[in-house]
């Protein structure tokens, strides 16, 4: 019997060309007319065919993942977490992820391919990885394009996996041996481009030693310069490196501090002609970086940015905070503060952190000028949750004044990373709650950011403690606030129940 | 007493709209009294005016009202308090219910009970019944002969597309469908508009269209001619092409002339449509049964935002009696009794491929006209040849699913290589899965 197929492809140009009795015994009906036997026909065959169709034969070669290392969310949790990763509560997608990390939870498997995905769009890359579970490392198995999740031989990887595979293999080989993980970079470096060159050269971070400095110095003599930055951010965690002696060397010949008796000390900026050798030797840019620094102070703050800061201290014999001020009263301010703080963060220096971060939030501070908002959020995001609460209790309790619109406080908080204290929560949300009769401003605006933060012990104390009264510009940020510090609560005690 | 999950609040949303309000409103502090009993969850919301509305909603089926003007249901009100209470709010302690609410759940109660009565009424006099029966014929009659136009209208056509070739056919513009779907309504046939609705609509999306085309012009045609022979087929079969053309039933004649199958039915798959052109919402439920491993599809319409069946979800598992549509297959049905159990169950199905296209030979040979048959496979692993998806049995036999399934990394990561069980509806050609169960959780793909 013809198929369906055939009956279909024999009649594209329809039965305008077939003779009545031709198309009758084609289409092998007794009709009046050969569209009627065409139309009746069309259902024999078809009917026939669906009918008569047997399964198709096939023996997959599947070895099933083992189930036994699972750690699945409970069932009242898995909608929780589908939430969360569609986008209804984006914001707190992280702490659901960190949480589960903690409990060492598994994401439901039904939401695994858009993880994945999300790895490899680099969001929540870590964390997701983290949660993934054995179920995550076996479908990563199946899939090429996940192929960086997978349980593969780390060396097979390196040798045979596009970059992101190639990077994660990296990681591991660095986890278990830095040097091998080395000399496997160095045996393949010529033929890598510059920018993965430069991703590669990051992940030396992990299990860093003196023996990797020889390597690092020759990668900073590059020809590119993502590659040599991302060379000298490395180096700049080896202190006994001699390429930091050597900036070292060059910036401490170019500063010195005057302090003459009964005066306030002064830096005094001196610059030296091995600024311009080291600039040479060790490939810093000669680019201005920034549009109000000129070309001697641009690179003066990039030798300054390979020099960890709290050298200073040590050879000045000075607290970040003192040495902030004196580079403020200098004509060399913008250079000192952005190489200060450019190796401060490089290096998580959480005192020096701790003093811009100070020095920002001083009303007359003049560090403002200085850097940009995303750099001081950054900055920000470093501190430990303590110190930005005795940062707040200074500039809020201590001052008795209120966080309000104008309080630069007020715009680094949503860059503070984790959960906040009660009592820098308390200090935030009742500045809000006694601010919200009137216009809304930054701070309301700030709400559903901050609920992100706040302790969810404080749930119920916060929503009680809104005026009844407050001004109606505020309501849609109080509901969004209020709604995803309840949906936090309501993860902690599903994943508490688990 | 049976309480909701968020994501069975957001199903009962008539639109997205409503929802995003509702999650605004879904805080205590909007909220000047809340509760909840064995029957009724309850909330006073402070909106703007001076008395806050109140809000009820029944717990058998989560029928919802609300003091608000909103002509939507649920309003936001009703979602808002459901959304709390799906939070496990603190604020919504057990209580007895004040006046207001007790009041409503009397009534539907006292509604529910005079609905009952009315089916068991008496006749009206023979006089009237007479008289009713004169009218109802005269209707019959005057439909019939406006069908019987409409059937034969519709052959030429069909016989005009045949003529005109399927390469043409694809070129058509989209009002030669629409014109002749409309001029079906107008015959009352209503079921042979929708096929032809469906026709343009599979024409434009299936990638390989001839054969199903063909086919689908061919079934078509072949319900015209079923039609006008209705005296040579069984009572059965008169059934199936009178439904199929858009001849319904009365739920109370249904209920009266057929029996209802008792059993567990587990809610397997929910779709809501919405026309735009008519604004017709139409709610297509699947079910499946626990004792009879067998489907039953519950249709509801509703205009605009009128409510559908709030109670049908997906995952959710029912106490009741089922009264099935008569047919030559019998796939539609309505529920006669329903109670929500509170836990669900796995259902139990086909465990070889074989022996489901078996059953749908059997089926196809009953009804030529089968356009999604619903299954559920038991012991099924996804595989991925050749960039296609298909679903393989313990005897090393396959299906295909749909090309490009979307959910097919899903599917493949809740298998975790092993077999799970999985509804699926199958057009003949590719099975399209639409829930599977990992260690007893219910996944909507």
């Amino acid at each position: 019997m013809m198929s369906l197929d055939a009956l279909a492809r024999s009649v594209m140009l329809g039965c305008r060309s077939q003779k009545h009795e031709e198309a009758l015994e084609a289409f092998g009906v007794e009709a009046p007319d050969p569209e009627t036997a065409l139309l009746l026909r069309a259902v024999v065959v078809g009917t026939a065919q669906l009918a008569g169709q047997t399964p198709l034969e096939m023996t997959p070669d599947l070895a099933p993942c083992d189930p036994t290392d699972e750690c699945p969310l409970s069932a009242a949790a898995v909608p929780l977490f589908r939430q969360a990763m569609e986008g209804q509560f984006s914001a707190v997608f992280p702490e659901f992820l960190a949480l589960m990390a903690h409990q060492r939870l598994h994401a439901p498997p039904e939401t695994l391919p858009t993880l994945l995905g999300m790895v490899r769009q680099g969001e929540h890359a870590e964390a997701v990885l983290r949660v993934i579970g054995p179920r995550g490392r076996w479908l990563a198995g199946h899939n090429p394009a996940w192929a960086f999740a997978a349980d593969q031989d780390p060396l097979e990887a390196w040798e045979s996996g596009d970059f992101d595979v190639r990077l994660a293999a990296l990681k591991k080989l660095r986890e278990a041996d830095p040097a091998e993980a080395r000399s496997r970079l160095e045996a393949g470096w010529e033929d890598e481009s510059p920018a993965d060159k430069a991703g590669f050269l990051a992940a030396l971070r992990i299990g860093l030693s003196m023996a990797d400095e020889a390597f690092l110095v020759q990668a900073i003599k590059d020809s590119r310069q993502e590659v040599r930055r991302a060379a000298g951010a490395v180096l700049l965690q080896l202190e006994d490196s001699r390429f930091v002696g050597a900036m070292w060397t060059t910036a401490r010949q170019c500063i010195d501090l005057d302090s003459p008796s009964f005066k306030k000390p002064i830096l005094r900026i001196t610059l030296s002609d091995k600024l311009d050798s080291a600039v040479k030797w060790h490939g810093i840019s000669k680019e201005i970086k920034h549009k109000k620094m000129g070309v001697d102070a641009a690179r003066l703050a990039q030798v300054l940015a390979f020099v960890p800061p709290k050298f200073w201290c040590l050879d000045f014999k000075k607290k970040p905070e003192d040495l902030i001020a004196l580079a403020l009263d200098t004509d060399w301010a913008m250079a000192l503060l952005r190489g200060w703080y450019a190796a401060a963060v490089a290096l998580r220096d959480l005192d020096w952190i701790t003093a811009f971060a100070g020095e920002r939030l001083r009303i007359t501070g003049k560090l403002q000028a200085n850097f940009s908002y995303q750099e001081m959020q950054a900055l920000f995001g470093l501190l430990p949750i303590q110190t930005v609460e005795s940062l707040a209790t200074e500039t809020v309790l201590l001052a008795k004044r209120d966080l309000n619109n104008a309080h630069p406080l007020l715009q680094m908080l949503p860059s503070v990373e984790g959960l906040w204290t009660v009592k820098l929560a308390r200090i935030v949300i009742r500045s809000a709650q006694k601010q919200s009769k009137a216009r809304p401003g930054l701070i309301c605006g700030q709400l559903p950011e901050y609920a992100c933060h706040v302790p969810t012990e404080l749930a119920r104390e916060i929503e009680l403690a809104w005026p009844k009264d407050h001004h109606v510009g505020w309501t849609a940020d109080i509901d969004a606030f209020t709604r995803i510090l309840q949906f936090r609560k309501q993860i902690r005690q599903v994943l508490a129940e688990q | 007493m049976t309480m909701m999950t968020v994501e069975q609040v957001e199903a009962l949303s008539p639109d997205a709209a409503s929802l995003k309000r509702a999650r605004g409103l879904a805080t205590e502090r909007h909220w000047v009294s809340l509760g909840v009993s064995e029957d009724a969850l309850w909330g006073e919301c402070q909106g703007s005016g001076k008395k806050p509305y109140r809000t009820q909603v029944a717990l058998s089926d989560f029928a919802a009202k609300c003091s608000c003007p909103s002509r939507k249901f649920p309003c936001k009100h009703a979602l808002a308090l459901m959304l709390l209470a799906a939070a496990g709010a603190s604020g919504i302690k057990k209580t007895s219910p004040p006046d207001w609410v007790a009041e409503w759940i009397k009534k539907r109660a006292r509604r529910a009970e005079a609905k009952a009565a009315k089916a068991q009424s008496e006749p009206k006099t023979e006089e009237d019944l007479k008289a009713l029966k004169k009218a109802a014929k005269r209707r019959a009659k005057k439909r019939e002969a406006l069908a019987h136009e409409g059937v034969q209208a519709l052959q030429l056509w069909l016989k005009d597309l045949a003529h005109l070739g399927l390469a043409d056919i694809k070129n058509l513009p989209a009002s030669v469908w629409e014109d002749q779907a409309a001029r079906m309504v107008d015959s009352q046939i209503p079921g042979a508009a929708r096929l032809i609705r469906e026709m343009a609509e599979a024409l434009a999306s299936e990638t390989d269209w001839p054969p199903r085309l063909l086919l689908r012009l061919g079934r078509l045609f072949l319900l015209t001619r079923a039609y006008q022979k209705l005296e040579s087929l069984s009572d059965l079969e008169e059934a199936e092409v009178r439904a199929l053309l858009g001849w319904t039933i009365t739920q109370e004649e249904l209920i009266e002339s057929e029996p209802a199958v008792a059993d567990d039915g587990l809610g397997c798959d929910v779709q809501t449509d919405e026309e735009s052109q008519t604004g017709v919402r139409t709610q297509i439920a699947w079910l499946w049964g626990r004792e009879t491993r067998q489907p039953a599809q519950i249709l509801n319409f509703a205009y605009r935002n009128q409510p559908l069946d709030i109670s049908l979800i997906a995952g959710r598992a029912f106490r009741g009696e089922l009264v099935y549509y008569p047919g030559a297959l019998p796939l539609r049905a309505l529920f006669k009794e329903k109670q929500v159990l509170d836990s669900a169950f796995e259902p139990a199905g086909y465990k070889t491929l074989s022996g489901f296209l078996s059953a749908y030979a059997d089926a196809l040979g009953r009804d030529p006209w089968i356009e999604d048959y619903p299954v559920i496979l038991q012991a099924v692993t996804p595989v991925l040849t050749n960039d296609r998806w298909y679903v393989c049995d313990a005897a090393g036999e396959a299906l295909p699913l749909p090309e490009k399934y979307a959910a097919g990394w899903s599917l493949f990561s809740l298998s975790g290589g092993a077999p799970l069980t999985v509804f699926a509806l199958w057009d003949g050609w590719v099975l399209l899965p639409k829930t599977a169960w990992l260690d007893g959780r219910e996944v909507v793909l």
